[in-house]
């Protein structure tokens, strides 16, 4: 069994890695279409296998385990892209040593806003006319979903 | 019962570190990771002594598993509690402004000096040092970057910031 759910996580990085480079960065909010994918192709290929081998009891758990993995991936590559704190790390790690000032004039918030109203116009959470913006309250269910998540977790 | 017990330690781990940590100046990863080893062995120790835990069998295996994917789960999400994403800013400004100018957004971002508070937490996490106005990562934060460029090339996600 752990041999099993071992080989399920390789075949979910693999499935993964497949994903990504035939979907690449596409979104279904706030999900990638990559992450998605694998996700739900590893769960049927496992679940197929599992009713031969396994009782109830541990095929939910190995489904629990991969559904934590896929909340992770997605937290992970969330981070990478779009965490201010990592961009400073990485930049860092190219830059080796900067001075502070020369850093914050090349890492701007007119960067970070740029990309969130890039983002936040392609799931369609807003409308972008000239320099005015409007909000429209229109989220899919699985962004409603992830935001209900954070709200609940800010509010504990 | 050793899964239930599992789940049981989580949410005493997660009401523990919402009471020990109240405010962003307490906050440290680090503490959190300490705490949660230490937590994971007393619980590992007492369960062996209680006859919950037998980890000859594979299923008490995958709940200590389990145990760690849900920390890690919870590691990823806590620093929301204590800061505000940008994101988060800017759609809450718009929905109570709406519609917003760019401009109006800009200045209400730079208010909020996003880029140099997200330094000084990273100082504080001791990731960055900071000598005469010298930014430059500390062995902690070569790591970080290390693993996170292993994944950035596995996945080939662009970081945006």
């Amino acid at each position: 069994m752990i041999l099993f759910f071992f080989i399920s996580v390789a075949s979910f990085f693999l499935i993964l890695k497949i994903s990504y480079l035939y979907f690449n960065q596409k979104m279904y909010y706030p999900f990638r279409i990559a992450e998605i994918n694998a996700f739900i192709i590893n769960n049927i290929f496992v679940i197929i296998i599992m009713i031969y081998l396994f009782e109830i009891k541990e095929i939910l758990l190995i489904l629990l385990l991969n559904l934590l993995i896929f909340w992770i991936v997605f937290h992970i590559s969330n981070m990478i892209q779009t965490s201010p704190r990592t961009k400073i790390l990485l930049d860092l790690y190219n830059y080796k040593i900067i001075q502070k000032p020369d850093y914050l004039n090349s890492y701007t918030v007119e960067n970070i806003l740029d990309y969130r109203l890039k983002r936040f116009n392609s799931s369609k959470q807003i409308e972008v006319n000239n320099d005015i913006i409007k909000y429209k309250n229109k989220k899919s269910i699985l962004l409603n979903l992830v935001y209900c998540l954070f709200v609940l977790l800010k509010s504990f | 019962m050793f899964f239930f017990i599992n789940i049981l330690f989580i949410f005493l781990f997660i009401f523990f570190i919402n009471w020990f940590f109240k405010s962003i100046n307490d906050f440290a990863y680090i503490k959190i990771i300490k705490i949660y080893l230490i937590f994971l062995l007393i619980f590992i120790l007492s369960s062996i002594k209680l006859n919950y835990l037998n980890i000859d069998q594979p299923f008490n295996f995958l709940c200590l598993i389990l145990n760690f994917m849900f920390f890690i789960s919870y590691l990823l999400i806590i620093g929301i509690r204590f800061i505000n994403s940008p994101s988060y800013d800017i759609i809450n400004y718009i929905k109570k402004n709406n519609p917003s100018k760019k401009n109006e957004i800009l200045i209400h971002l730079k208010d909020k000096r996003i880029i140099e508070e997200r330094i000084e937490i990273l100082t504080r996490e001791k990731l960055v040092l900071l000598n005469n106005n010298n930014l430059s990562l500390s062995n902690n934060g070569v790591i970080f970057c290390r693993l996170f460029l292993f994944i950035k090339k596995f996945l080939g996600i662009e970081t945006e910031g």
